[in-house]
């Protein structure tokens, strides 16, 4: 099996575990990350394959987020990991508080 | 000076501690044994017909192994403490908080990438902690 796949088949798995530790979500991040190195090379069925796991993490983004803040300060993570701006998943404390001021009628 | 001595005594008294908790008994928060152990066969990081005793099984050889090295984690005002080791031929990380309590125990795909990324810091070899 292909690294990409077993990546791939890593995070839809990973995913459908939202109950664990946030400690196990960070790595879910990581390999995200390391996906995305691939993405130009992806197949069109990787591609999506990854488009609905984005899609399924970011339904539950509230849920992993929460989980994430038991254990780890996220923009602290960010620096410590030397996230890349265009890694959007590393930004979920932005992107739903984002979406929470939308929601109210303040963005 | 080994690393875990930059430890005040109330933070060494609280490590030992969780050590000791931890490798007399594996002690899950209230239900998550059952949502652990089902990641861990989905994930294939044990046998799909593979027991919670299985499991804890991996999780006590790793804490009870005093060649093994134990991190920490701060998170605010909370020590989280976590060992590596191998058993059953993975390298494993145990996570756990205060008397031990489990936090989780998996096979990250890079343990050190991990760690690095996390901000773990090396405190030193379990049998050198608890001497």
């Amino acid at each position: 099996m292909k690294r990409v796949e077993q990546q791939i088949d890593y995070l839809w798995e990973a995913l459908q575990h939202p109950d664990v530790s946030g400690f196990e979500m960070l790595e879910f991040l990581d390999v995200r990350s390391k996906l995305a190195i691939q993405e130009p090379l992806l197949s069109q069925s990787e591609r999506s394959r990854v488009e609905a796991i984005d899609r399924q993490f970011l339904r539950n983004a509230p849920v992993w987020l929460e989980r994430i803040r038991d254990v780890s300060d996220l923009a602290a993570m960010r620096q410590k990991a030397r996230v890349l701006p265009s890694h959007w998943w590393w930004y979920l404390d932005e992107l739903t508080q984002e979406a929470t001021e939308v929601c109210a009628g303040r963005g | 000076m080994k690393t875990y001595e930059i430890l005040s005594p109330t933070d060494l008294e609280r490590l030992v501690d969780a050590l000791k908790g931890l490798r007399e008994k594996v002690q899950w928060k209230h239900g998550k044994d059952t949502s652990h152990l089902d990641k861990r066969r989905r994930m294939r990081h044990l046998e799909p017909d593979a027991g919670l005793e299985e499991y804890e099984g991996i999780i006590s050889e790793v804490a009870n192994n005093g060649q093994n090295v134990v991190y920490l984690y701060k998170r605010r005002e909370v020590d989280y403490y976590a060992i590596q080791g191998e058993a059953h031929g993975r390298l494993w990380l145990v996570i756990f908080g205060l008397k031990g309590l489990m936090e989780t125990a998996f096979p990250p795909a890079d343990l050190d990438d991990y760690l690095d990324r996390r901000g773990f810091v090396l405190l030193g070899r379990i049998d050198e902690v608890l001497r």
